[in-house]
């Protein structure tokens, strides 16, 4: 019965490895054995006999000290008298396994200390401060708990009693494991490449002396020539300049660049188109969508009840001028977790900082919640996990339950972490709520104010009666719901439940418009330190109510770095965090980016795994060239365009992808980079470049995102904020990555294309064949729209050969000439598909026009779709109009062929 | 001559590709012939197929019990105490305290027993009930969360936490078995909900993009299914595609996925040929249809995904769900359970029959039920609230004991008492049905294996027949 409290939630969530076995499960008892605060962390209530007292701060340690009699007795109290109550009288509305009125829950002594939507329900010690004996009193009118029948004065005693003594609350066992020193870990921080510090490897001597352009090539190099492998010829021109340009801007070079790299023999001719798309806007937004990958970047909250985040695009488009002016990574980084703790010298650098730390906040989250602990513990295991996969390459977050399985960080590490997060209010603007509707979990106080442009707020008097106006709302919407009668109809026609509703939603919305900060500047979501910041306590099991001892906050002393990081006692340690991220001498930082930046240019990294350089990820292929690039970015200045310059312009980038089979069998995989890998385009460029090709291409940036206009109320799936992003998303020229990204509803040109998963880091994105793929790319109507205005430019110049226009579609899509056979090839198709429109028209053009052609509107179409093979026409189009639609076709099937869809 | 498909809002990433997700493990014969003739004919020797097809049938781990599932989903919990779970003790304390709190509440609908034997079933449900003696109850069953969106996820893929997606049982089924059939997807949901987790349900996470489900709405239809043009216009023009497809195939340095392109061509021509057809539930003889009770517009809805339902699963869709949403009653209990099970009786007793009369109930499981059930105790006036601490589901045909009960709940049908199954033995259970040992079936992801069933999980060999 109490199962929900242990393994399902504390493996469900986060990629750690569970091979427990199959029961963490536990006996099916009356009373759930439950959480205790520090002041009585007590074990054994039902697990073993052994019973033990810890007092906070405590030692990390399982010593703990046998209670006293005193203790025991009170202990003896509670499980005897005051459980009993609580589970008699309160559960049916106040606990975990049925519901939480109020946001309240009473089978948990930390869910009445951080209690409900009222504030907390128990002060221990103070029974008149105590909300939860006010409300069985009953002297407060607005709360009267139960609601029905009262308790009984010697109950009401009981519960006096039980609080004056301290609220004693039996606990848990905690395991005796935490804390323990583990041998295995030792050796493995020993052991494991990825920790130990960066090398100094000298660059090796090789045999082909004038192959190598640079170091890289070096590297490369010596390793193919001890397998004996010599590297294949370089690519072509056009081939190269095609792969560099998707490469570096995720966009096709114009047959005119084409031309101008292939005619310029010069020496520079290749440096200086480097030069050229690394400083165009189109490199920032392409290296910036890689980054939005790393960072799961979505505008919602995803999960049961999605949420929008109208401001999430403020993230988005710093990290697009981050790419631009190429800011050092180190600075980049810490931003994101600092940024609102780093000094600023202009209001403008400060909004930056602030609105980086939206690297924390755009993650998914499940609002529909009923405990606020467990939301807070759910986020800060969000932004653990991302945080330290996204820069570090590890996968923390397996440690929040127990040790981490196969690398050594500990439960102590992994808390350590989460004080800090623990210490930080994560400004999403939402609140957890059960079974929420409207604006509910909008929570305005929790958002991140970027102090431009501020108009005046509203008074507070207006605001405060505002609130008690929404109030009244809200007890009227109760009343009614317990009234029975909530069905039944109104005047107009609406249920009593829906006009009490509606009323809330009006009276939440006169609040937020006076006083929702986002109603009076600009807003970003982003993180701050909270109010009270401490050091946080090791949960059980990673069940957010069961506490164990008091863990440090702070960073995992174990990775290497240039000092120790201590963390400031009054403020929540991101700065520290974001300092001992980037301390020169942490390996794993610039390992990390610069395998990252590898695999975007080479198709895979050095090390094939880019969020996990665990014991369980993949080791590097060349760890010295690793080594070498990460020191180099480091001592230049964490300089990212620097380090895409150096790699693409290295000879091993330049190479041409053919095989043979002595290499196949020696290489299959092209490990050692003896040729260039082709890959398929991401979702991105082949949208991109699909509208570019047709000319469709809108290339500056648009303002902010059609997200930000929602309010933030739950996105149905086929509601009508759905459909309208939907079709905002169908309708837009811009490239993609300024497309709405609400989460579970990506515009389906990227969805189609194993666009990057949005829950969690993704360094490297999938690259399925599927059919539906297929199904796509026949029949939808962006593409056979693009191909349309494909066809228009082909056409554009009146009476030019076939011939010629044929040539100028080639050069358009595949970023080359035709050859002889293939000018035949579509020639023919022209004017066979032409010949067959004439053999598909009926002879008498009287029948209601219906579309042979895909741009004409749709007649309206019989519930199920009778279109079988063969089937005859069902309109006829104007015949003069049939070599343009012969066009058409051959331009919607260019962009079909696997050769655009695939970069060599 | 079909136009655009507006794009369904539902759509997702994952949605989308599984649309139709039919791997490249399933051939074009034409397209493959085609490119081995052309090989030749330039003397080069035709490709090794160098990968495994995600999708090709894989050995099962164990006896296969059932080769397929149909998962008829009642979205919103449906209130047991007034359908199929018979309590005499709550028949007779009516009015009177529950023992959790609340004022327990008889059902206002007759039972009567059924078949022989003799289970008890209420007046709502009059044609499943001529089905008992099919019946494996499940009647243990518990779950973690009282809230519909988590429940439902977790019913659909094991876990319900946000921090990370997991996939969907459908797609574990198809990651572990693969397809049995060409030109179709292996694992469809039909009608499914738009929220609780929307595309999530049905979707295959860090598992490959072949193992996603596949939506169709409950008329049929799938975007970009219809041709866009005339499909002798479409062939046409795919025949140029497909040669210019294989004539980079040939030349150097070509990604060796084109071959995949190329067969995944082909195989979406058929699926607009094929997939229509299968979904036409017109094209079936009037008796039948009668006997679902097909009819147009919403009120057939569910009558319509019934037969849908056979249909696929009889063409060899591995994992078909289908659902009826409405049953979330804190309020109008009464006339929403006459409404609700009125319109999934019918249909489901159909389905059975048809599936029996075909041979198909000894290769398909049915599985009936919701995310969790409901209190014996009142709401309101007219309503039931959440009960995850017991609550029941049905499972017939392959694999399963006939008139079984397996579990049960307390005398008010509160609490699992006997025979407790979690959601994950649950999943655990109809794996090892379908060949799988759950212990087993794992994908390595960030670092791990992942299972359905986590660290957990119980198989329940005492309903296997």
């Amino acid at each position: 019965m109490r199962n929900r409290h242990g393994w399902s939630r504390t493996c469900a969530g986060v990629p750690r490895p569970c091979f427990a076995g199959n029961s963490f499960r536990q006996p099916i008892t009356r009373w759930p054995a439950q959480a205790c605060a520090n002041r009585w962390v007590v074990l054994g209530w039902l697990l073993c006999g052994l019973v033990f007292l810890v007092r906070p701060p405590a030692p990390v340690t399982a010593e703990e000290p046998p209670l006293t009699p005193e203790e025991t007795r009170a202990l003896e109290f509670f499980e005897s008298q005051v459980r009993p109550l609580l589970v008699d009288r309160c559960f049916t509305c106040h606990s975990a396994d049925t519901n939480s009125h109020g946001g309240l829950r009473v089978d948990d002594r930390q869910g009445l200390l951080t209690g409900g939507g009222r504030g907390p329900a128990l002060v221990p010690g103070a029974p008149d401060q105590s909300l939860l004996l006010r409300a069985v009193k009953r002297t407060d009118d607005k709360l009267k708990m139960p609601p029905e029948k009262p308790l009984e004065e010697s109950e009401v005693q009981i519960l006096e009693r039980w609080i004056a003594a301290g609220a004693p609350w039996t606990k848990v066992r905690i395991p005796s494991s935490i804390g323990q020193r583990n041998e295995e870990f030792e050796q493995l921080r020993k052991e494991h490449w990825a920790w130990q510090p960066l090398s100094r490897p000298a660059v090796p001597d090789v045999g082909l002396a004038n192959w190598p352009l640079g170091d890289i090539d070096r590297f490369l190099l010596a390793k193919l020539e001890q397998r004996g492998l010599a590297p294949v010829a370089e690519a072509d021109k056009t081939t190269l300049l095609r792969r560099l340009s998707f490469d570096l801007t995720g966009l096709p070079p114009t047959p005119e660049a084409l031309d101008a790299f292939v005619q310029d023999d010069s020496p520079q001719a290749y440096e200086r188109v480097v030069t050229a798309l690394l400083d165009s806007p189109a490199y920032a937004e392409r290296w910036a969508r890689h980054w939005l990958d790393v960072a799961r970047y979505g505008e919602s909250t995803g999960s049961a009840r999605n949420l929008p985040f109208p401001h999430a695009w403020r993230y988005r488009d710093y990290v697009i001028r981050a790419f631009e002016t190429d800011k050092p990574y180190d600075l980049f980084v810490r931003e994101q977790i600092a940024g609102d703790l780093l000094p600023a010298n202009s209001p403008g650098q400060k909004a930056e900082q602030l609105i980086a730390t939206g690297f924390l906040a755009v993650g998914v989250k499940d609002v529909n919640q009923r405990f606020k602990v467990r939301y807070l513990m759910d986020n800060v295991d969000e932004q653990i996990d991302t945080v330290s996969r996204a820069l570090l390459g590890l996968t923390v977050s397996c440690a929040r339950c127990h040790d981490h399985k196969f690398d050594p960080i500990s439960l102590t590490d992994y808390y350590g972490l989460a004080g800090i997060f623990r210490s930080t209010d994560l400004c999403a603007g939402l609140r957890n709520k059960m079974g929420g509707g409207g604006l509910d979990y909008y929570e305005t106080d929790l958002l991140v104010s970027i102090g431009l442009e501020d108009r005046p707020q509203a008074r507070h008097e207006s605001v405060d009666a505002a609130r008690k106006e929404l109030q009244a709302a809200q007890a009227e919407l109760r009343k009614v719901n317990q009234s029975g009668k909530a069905d039944e109809k109104t005047d107009d026609g609406r249920t009593r439940r829906q006009v009490a509703r509606a009323q809330v939603d009006a009276m939440q919305q006169k609040v937020l418009d006076l006083s929702d900060p986002a109603q009076h500047g600009p807003i970003a979501l982003g993180v701050r330190d909270a109010r009270q910041v401490a050091d946080t306590e090791i949960r059980i099991r990673g069940e957010a109510e069961k506490l164990g001892p008091v863990v440090p906050r702070g960073v995992p002393g174990w990775i290497p770095a240039s000092r120790e990081y201590r963390v400031h006692p009054r403020q929540s340690g991101r700065l520290e965090l974001a300092d001992w991220l980037t301390d020169p001498e942490n390996p794993l930082t610039s390992r990390v980016m610069v395998n990252r930046v590898w695999l975007h240019l080479f198709g895979r990294g050095l090390v094939k795994t880019p969020d996990n350089f665990g014991t369980t990820g993949d080791l590097p292929s060349h760890p010295e060239l690793l080594d070498h690039l990460a020191r180099q970015f480091v001592a230049e200045g964490w300089s990212v365009k620097k380090l895409v310059r150096q790699i693409v312009l290295s000879r091993a980038y330049r190479l041409g992808s053919e095989t043979n089979s002595q290499h196949l069998a020696l290489d299959p995989d092209n490990t050692l980079v003896w040729r260039h890998s082709p890959r398929r385009l991401e979702a991105e460029e082949l949208r991109d470049a699909t509208l570019a090709i047709a000319g469709q291409l809108v290339p500056t940036r648009p303002e902010g995102s059609p997200v930000s206009q929602l309010k933030v109320i739950e996105i149905g799936n086929n509601g009508a904020e759905a459909k309208k992003l939907a079709e905002f998303a169908r309708a837009s020229r811009h490239r993609s990555l300024f497309l709405p990204l609400v989460r579970t509803q990506v515009p389906q040109s990227l969805a189609a294309w194993d666009f990057a998963e949005q829950g969690f880091v993704t360094g490297s994105r999938d690259a399925t064949t599927v059919a539906p793929q297929a199904l796509y790319q026949l029949n939808d109507g962006f593409v056979r729209e693009q191909a349309r205005a494909l066809a228009e430019r082909v056409l554009a110049t009146a009476d030019e050969p076939d011939r010629d226009r044929v040539v100028r579609a080639w050069r358009l899509v595949l970023g080359r000439a035709p050859a002889e056979v293939e000018v035949a090839q579509a020639l023919e198709y022209l004017t066979g598909y032409v010949a067959a429109l004439r053999e598909l028209a009926p002879p008498v053009p009287d029948r209601p026009a219906a579309p042979l052609l895909p741009d004409e509107q749709p007649p309206a179409q019989p519930a199920l779709p009778q279109l079988g093979e063969g089937a005859a026409p069902q309109g006829v189009p104007d015949p003069d109009r049939f070599p343009r639609l012969a066009w058409d076709s051959l331009c919607h099937a260019l962009l079909s062929t696997a050769e655009f869809r695939y970069l060599r | 001559m079909t136009a655009p498909h507006e794009w369904n809002a539902s759509c997702t990433r994952r949605s989308a590709l599984g649309r139709a997700s039919v791997g490249f493990g399933a051939l074009s014969l034409d397209a493959l012939a085609r490119l081995a003739a052309q090989q030749q004919a330039r003397g080069a020797e035709p490709a090794p197929r160098s990968r495994p097809a995600p999708l090709a049938p894989r050995p099962p781990h164990l006896p296969v019990r059932a080769k397929r599932i149909i998962f008829v989903f009642m979205e919103g919990a449906m209130s047991q105490m007034d359908t199929i779970e018979y309590k005499p003790r709550l028949q007779e304390s009516d009015g009177q305290p529950g023992p959790g709190g609340g004022k327990l509440v008889a059902s206002k609908f007759r039972f009567a027993q059924h078949g022989d034997t003799g289970t008890w079933v209420s007046e709502l449900f009059p044609h499943l009930a001529r089905h008992v003696d099919r019946f494996c109850f499940l009647r243990g069953l518990h779950t973690d969360t009282p809230a519909h969106p988590q429940a439902v996820i977790q019913l659909h893929t094991g876990a319900s936490i946000a921090s990370l997606t997991r996939p969907s049982l459908g797609s574990w089924l198809l990651y572990g078995l693969g397809t049995e059939n060409d030109d179709l997807p292996g694992y469809v949901t039909v009608n499914p909900p738009a929220n609780f987790g929307g595309s999530i349900n049905y979707g295959s996470a860090f598992l490959p993009a072949h193992y996603q489900g596949t939506k169709i709405d409950d008329t049929g239809n799938m975007p970009n299914l219809r041709p866009a043009v005339d499909r002798r216009l479409q062939r046409r023009q795919l025949d140029l595609v497909q040669t210019f497809n294989q004539q980079f195939a040939t030349r150097p340095g070509a990604p060796a996925e084109v071959e995949a392109v190329i067969e995944t061509n082909e195989l979406a021509y058929r699926m607009q040929g094929k997939i229509p057809q299968l979904l036409d539930v017109s094209r079936e003889p009037a008796s039948v249809r009668e006997a679902y009770g097909v009819k147009p517009g919403p009120e057939g809805s569910f009558a319509r995904q019934c037969l849908m339902a056979r249909r696929l699963s009889e063409a060899g869709v591995r994992f078909v769900e289908i659902c009826q949403g409405g049953w979330d009653h804190h309020s109008g209990l009464h006339k929403g359970l006459i409404r609700n099970c009125g319109l999934v009786d019918q249909p489901i007793a159909a389905l059975l029959d048809d599936l029996d009369q075909r041979g198909l109930l000894d290769e398909t499981l049915v599985l009936f039920g919701s995310e969790f059930g409901r209190q014996p105790s009142a709401q309101g006036d007219d309503g039931r609230d959440h009960n995850i601490t017991g609550y029941p589901m049905i499972l017939a045909g392959a694999g399963v004991k006939p008139g079984y009960n397996h579990g049960s709940t307390d005398e008010f049908g509160i609490r699992a008492i006997d025979g407790r199954m979690h959601t994950t033995d649950l999943h655990a259970t109809l794996l090892a049905l379908m060949g799988l040992e759950h212990t087993q079936l794992t994908y390595r992801y960030a670092g791990r294996d992942f299972r359905l069933t986590d660290v957990a999980g119980n198989v329940a060999h005492e309903i296997f027949a």
